[in-house]
């Protein structure tokens, strides 16, 4: 009673007659004048950690904090749902106190919509180029999908090496001397799949990792160390793929072919290709912003596996400049007036080309040029860059960059609309031009069908 | 069935590409975008007859009444009453005799002016046909005091109305000048382009000179018209 009279009257709590009767407590005993004592160095203790340095407390610390209390019936506030980061002082050393002294509340990042709007679109922007880079990487294959697949490797430009560092036994065993320790590494090299070529077992690995036994004195003895060093090469047993990922269906990158088997192989079926193909752009080097798109099916055959050959047949749908009537017909003289202005025309095309296949960092890129027709006279070169991206096992979305430009002539479109002025004259108002660079450079995207 | 990964990675990328198409729609031109600034000129030679003191130049034009006219300019070695040289002799000879007319012109980079006559005479008549820069909107008066063939005096304001980058996909770089006359004088001019209300619309062509003429009276009917058919370089 008297206890919680102190901390009433430290926090200031007490009405003037309250202290009267504690300070008359106090004055006759001196058990209760040691507990004010303890309560006012707790107090100074407590003042002193709030001065000193601030760590950071996990989200995931505070929230089984609060669990841990409300299991032992804490019925007080519950930890604010948007606090991101506590920083509470603590004392790191000494009597293991800690206390939450000053509490500061981070307010939260996205607050605004039109910011969580931008920043979302910029983290996806950089998200979908970082996954593009870094996804398609050789490294998420395992050893174990090597083997469940064997024909992986072949479309793995190269070997895929798998350093493992061998754990050592943390037993007695101490280095004798001043010797340098040697760490062993085996290294294991994957030339093609079926048989796990070369596995090389590197244990003696001479000043790579310098420790002297005063500073590492329970790695390796020196027995230890020679028969390691002493062990024949042997051959790793591949590892079964459920080992590692029990049922679960292994990672593999959206970016890997599904089909692994040489293209050698395959029937004449499996190297058939079907495709839908999208694409459009701005043409470059145009002030007008002169537009195209290009829409076709196709169907393609691999010749190799560097190698297809490729046709099509679709639309393709241009900007091009052209002579046509201006929004005021006539001028003051009753003479026609017509502007050169960009007009959507369509097209039917067919097209012809070849595409080679490469791989950049295990991501799959394949170049694609050619020509198509459009059944006027005109054939136009195109070209692209795209990679391949997984959808199923039959089917896979190719995506990139493509390119179709070419010049036309405006001067017919002009004497056109000439002649249908009705023997009267005509006058071009605006910029006057006879030819046009036009096309497209832009983002292309094709789903593909394979058997 | 591809795994969740797959598809999740996938469709990044898919709507990658479609921030890509959206990007480009906003490409597709409109019609604003072929609208440019009209060009200006300062070289006003360009914009009547070839000039070249060893060739005669010979423009013939024809008119609505069937009239045809040969305009001849040839170097006169003269020098104007205003001290403006060198002139040049322009004589347009028509199939009627009275349409036999010669004039003299004087032409610079800033400054194409005609004369009515004998530019040596202090009192011959003269226009201003060009002047200064040549862009649309520009403005100058054409002669403060005009006397036509019936004696009648007029002043006459010249504007240049527009531009076109092509007539007929023959000339470029063609300007539309406009005169206005207006009666100073009691005496009310007999030539229907210039009494007062009518306009004189003229074309001049980059290289060529003038490939049109269009006369209008007060109620914008046409007088008549007079269109280049044929040049010739003797």
């Amino acid at each position: 009673m008297t206890e919680e009279r102190i901390l009433d009257f430290l926090d200031g709590n007490l009405h003037s007659s309250e202290e009267e009767e504690l300070m008359h407590r106090l004055a006759v005993s001196p058990e209760q004048r040691g507990l004010l004592k303890q309560h006012l160095q707790m107090r100074e203790l407590t003042s002193a950690l709030a001065k000193q340095q601030f760590v950071t407390v996990p989200k995931a610390l505070t929230a089984s904090l609060f669990t841990t209390l409300a299991a032992s019936g804490y019925t007080g506030p519950q930890m604010p749902a948007t606090i991101k980061e506590s920083v509470v002082a603590t004392q790191t050393a000494g009597t293991g106190f800690k206390a939450p002294i000053a509490t500061q509340s981070v307010s939260p990042i996205f607050q605004r919509r039109s910011l969580v709007l931008s920043a979302l679109l910029l983290a996806f922007i950089s998200g979908s180029v970082v996954t593009y880079f870094t996804v398609g990487t050789t490294d998420q294959y395992n050893i174990a999908q090597l083997n469940s697949t064997p024909a992986t490797a072949s479309k793995v430009q190269s070997a895929r090496t798998i350093n493992e560092m061998i754990t050592v036994p943390s037993s007695s065993e101490s280095i004798m001397g001043n010797t340098k320790a040697n760490i062993s590494t085996r290294s294991i090299t994957l030339d093609k799949p079926k048989n796990l070529h070369r596995i090389q077992e590197v244990v003696s690995n001479e000043n790579s990792f310098p420790l002297s036994s005063s500073t590492a004195p329970t790695l390796l003895s020196q027995p230890r160390v020679a028969e390691i060093a002493s062990r024949p090469l042997r051959t790793l047993e591949p590892v079964p793929s459920s080992d590692i990922h029990g049922d679960r269906e292994p990672i593999r990158s959206p970016f890997l072919q599904p089909d692994y088997q040489s293209a050698d192989t395959r029937s004449t079926l499996e190297r058939l290709n079907f495709g839908f193909h999208f694409g459009e752009g701005k043409a470059p080097g145009n002030e007008q912003a002169l537009t195209g798109s290009l829409r076709e099916l196709s169907v393609s055959y691999d010749l190799s596996e560097l190698f297809s050959a490729r046709m099509s047949i679709g639309q393709f749908l241009p900007y091009e400049t052209q002579a046509v009537a201006a929004k005021q017909s006539v001028n003051s003289d009753g003479l026609a007036l017509f502007q050169l202005s960009p007009v959507l025309k369509s097209r039917a095309v067919i097209g012809a080309g070849i595409g080679m296949k490469f791989s950049i960092s295990g991501s799959p890129l394949e170049i694609d040029g050619g020509m198509i027709a459009d059944f006027q006279g005109n054939i136009l070169p195109r070209g692209g860059l795209f990679t391949s991206l997984i959808l199923t096992d039959f089917l896979t979305m190719n995506i990139g960059i493509e390119a179709l430009i070419y010049s036309h002539d405006i001067r017919p479109s002009i004497s056109a609309i000439q002649t249908s002025s009705s023997g009267g004259h005509s006058l071009l108002i605006g910029t006057s031009k006879n030819k046009e660079m036009t096309g497209y450079i832009g983002p292309s995207i094709e789903f593909t069908g394979h058997f | 069935m591809p795994s969740k990964y797959n598809q999740r990675k996938s469709l990044s990328s898919l709507g990658l590409f479609a921030i890509l198409i959206c990007v480009n729609f906003g490409c597709v031109p409109t019609p604003s975008a072929v609208d440019v600034l009209t060009p200006r000129f300062t070289t006003l030679h360009e914009f009547f007859m070839p000039t070249s003191p060893s060739q005669t130049y010979s423009w013939k034009l024809s008119g609505t009444d069937t009239l045809i006219y040969s305009e001849t300019i040839s170097m006169s070695g003269k020098v104007s009453a205003s001290g403006l040289s060198p002139i040049w002799a322009m004589s347009r000879v028509g199939t009627k005799l009275y349409d036999s007319v010669a004039n003299e012109v004087f032409i610079s980079d800033s400054v194409v002016q005609i004369f009515d006559g004998n530019s040596a005479s202090v009192s011959v008549s003269s226009q201003r046909l060009l002047s200064d820069t040549l862009r649309v909107g520009a403005t100058w008066t054409g002669s403060p005091r005009f006397i036509t063939r019936s004696g009648a005096e007029v002043s006459i304001a010249a504007k240049v109305e527009d531009y076109y980058s092509s007539f007929d996909n023959t000339y470029s770089d063609v300007f539309l000048v406009s005169y206005s006359p207006s009666v100073i004088g009691s005496r009310v001019p007999a030539e229907g382009e210039y009494q007062s209300g009518s306009k004189i619309n003229r074309y001049f062509a980059k290289g060529v000179g003038m490939i049109l003429e269009i006369v209008k009276d007060a109620t914008g009917k046409i007088i008549f018209k007079k269109e280049l058919t044929e040049t010739r370089i003797n």
